[in-house]
């Protein structure tokens, strides 16, 4: 008995001490559902942009406001709401959770893991929508981003807060140049965020296992929102992502975000514009359908270094119809991106992996990107594929042509089969310079065809094993030395003997 | 034909409201009725009804506390608002 006193006074206390917060929450009422997208009649003080929660839990998004009535995107499951049920708002911006804990994880663009793993308890919560940086906190882009593919490397290198576009038919490698990209930052000190943005859940699955079996998924958050989710969770997945990213980048690290893909972004959007009634433009995307775009991607930058020095670099993804890249949405992010790399079906299909374009892809950032020693083999390298494919509509009457033309197509040809590489397999800087030099400068004329790759293979199995100092000294010091030409002309002439 | 009476109060509240006129009738919800003593004690401690006239209505579901609601602001000091809120926050801990 004496405990329960105890306990009694202790309450009475409490509450004579405590003061009541009075806290006064806008309520309305749902009036209308439809597909994935409620309209609410009171709510009449919120503001644009702010969380809703339902009765049963769900939360919605505020998205349009009209003078009567509140229109809402339910971030979740609009099966179980009902006509009459009320909602009350949580006057904060929608944002998402995130600490160092996120990395590895694989989550929805609302923060909640979808790896059967623990909650991730949050640092801070960053809001979706945000601004992005102005003039004065920029730095100039001067650092590589090195993916391991040769040929993007070399001819169309990508430096740290650039936004690379990787456009493409179904099917040419698109989610694995990003894939690629995100292996080979293993020890480059970068974070690597994956937005899957209307995907299929088995993609999804094939993704995080590449990831994880090339334990890349230490440094890389998946932001999952499949095509089994409601539209408002793929519209709002890449600036989930993005928050997420700024995160780090506000800590000084740099970070790559790669948003696959955007077309199903813009669908969504459109999706939930035409549920809204908004006006039908052209494709019947709705009239801000750039502004979706544009606000995203001008959030990817580098920061000066008075405001930490971060960076964030984008590759957004495209899908293209029948390689139509100047239909409505293709254009658009072209025109906001800074340089794109346009994947071809007739390069995948004639043995060409990675299926880029050479000719049509561009890097506006361009060579201020690249390091000393792929300068070096990169400018030869740039030229003699040009010269080729001038001439490669002569390549069929080579009996018929003088012995200039002729190197020159020998030479082409070889350019761009050394080129070619597998899928997750990407190649360190020295790997990458010592194959280009070598083409470079002759050492594959003699070669045929078919066994440059092999080639390849001896080269790099060579240079993992008994050129292991000389890989050491060309990724640390990032130039090619005299010495270092000196050594790897040693290092080719030897295995070229061996393949002839 | 007589108009029934709730239809007259809405479309008075709504003209009133249309006409620009503030609605200041607040409803407070309680577990059992209140005496005109504890309704000035509560108005008094909440400045923002200052101006309000307030209903009083009886909802057993609230099993002790208050809520009230005036235009689309809600105030929720009801001891059922509050399990609700003590059940969301269990089940957010893991």
């Amino acid at each position: 008995m004496k405990l329960i006193d105890q306990y009694i006074k202790e309450i009475e206390k409490d509450i004579t001490k405590s003061q009541l917060k009075i806290k006064t929450e806008e309520v309305g009422v749902i009036s209308e559902i439809k597909d994935g997208v409620a309209l609410l009649i009171g709510l009449d003080n919120v503001s644009y942009g702010e969380l809703i929660e339902f009765e049963s839990g769900v939360k919605g998004y505020v998205i349009d406001m009209n003078e009567d009535s509140i229109g809402v995107i339910i971030l979740g499951d609009y099966l179980g709401l009902k006509s009459g049920e009320q909602a009350k708002a949580l006057g904060q911006t929608l944002s998402v959770p995130v600490s160092e804990r996120i990395l590895g994880r694989v989550i929805d663009p609302l923060g909640n893991p979808q790896d059967n793993l623990s909650k991730i308890k949050a640092d801070k919560f960053y809001p979706l929508e945000k601004i992005a940086p102005g003039v004065v906190y920029r730095r100039s882009v001067n650092t590589p981003v090195q993916t391991g593919i040769k040929a993007i490397d070399a001819l169309i290198p990508i430096g740290r807060g650039q936004r690379e576009l990787i456009i493409g038919d179904r099917g040419t490698g698109k989610t694995t140049i990003a894939i690629d990209t995100i292996i080979n930052q293993k020890s480059e000190n970068m974070v690597c965020i994956y937005c899957g943005i209307g995907q299929k859940n088995s993609k999804m699955a094939s993704v995080v296992e590449t990831l994880r079996k090339q334990k890349a998924l230490d440094y890389t958050v998946v932001v999952n929102a499949s095509a089994s989710d409601p539209a408002s969770l793929q519209y709002l997945a890449p600036y989930s992502a993005t928050a997420i990213a700024e995160y780090f980048m506000d800590k000084g690290k740099d970070v790559l975000v790669v948003y696959d893909d955007l077309t199903k972004h813009a669908w969504a959007y459109r999706q939930i514009s035409l549920i809204l009634r908004r006006p039908a433009g052209r494709e019947a995307f709705p009239g801000d359908i750039f502004y979706l775009h544009s606000r995203l991607l001008e959030r990817a930058c580098r920061l000066d270094v008075k405001y930490g020095g971060g960076s964030i670099t984008a590759l957004p993804i495209i899908e293209t119809l029948e390689g139509d890249l100047s239909s409505y949405i293709p254009t658009n992010v072209i025109s906001i991106t800074d340089g794109q790399l346009f994947l071809e079906t007739d390069l995948f299909n004639a043995g060409i992996r990675p299926a880029i374009n050479v000719g049509l892809s561009v890097s506006r950032v361009g060579s201020t990107a690249q390091t000393k020693a792929m300068k070096k083999v990169a400018g030869k390298l740039k030229l003699d594929l040009a010269q080729y494919r001038e001439m490669a509509a002569f390549s069929q009457f080579e009996s018929e042509l003088d012995e200039e033309t002729r190197k020159f197509l020998n030479r082409g040809a070889r350019l761009t089969q050394i080129l070619i590489q597998k899928k997750n397999q990407p190649f360190s800087l020295a790997h990458e310079v010592a194959a280009i030099w070598a083409a470079n400068n002759g050492y594959l004329d003699g070669v045929s065809i078919s066994h440059i790759e092999e080639f390849g293979n001896r080269l790099t199995s060579y240079l993992d094993t008994r050129g292991k100092a000389w890989v050491k000294s060309v990724n640390k010091s990032k130039l090619l030395s005299e010495d270092d030409e000196k050594s790897l002309e040693k290092i080719v002439k030897d295995n070229v003997e061996v393949s002839s | 034909m007589a108009i029934n009476v709730k239809i007259k109060e809405e479309l008075e509240d709504y003209l009133q409201n249309r006409a620009g006129k503030k609605r200041n009738r607040a409803l407070i919800k309680t577990a059992y009725r209140l005496s005109e003593q504890e309704i000035e004690s509560i108005k008094r401690a909440i400045p923002a009804l200052k101006d309000f006239e307030l209903d009083n209505e009886v909802d057993d579901s609230l099993l002790a506390g208050f809520v009230i609601k005036f235009g689309t602001k809600v105030i929720d000091l009801s001891l059922s608002g509050k399990l609700k809120s003590f059940k969301k926050l269990m089940y957010e801990i893991d």
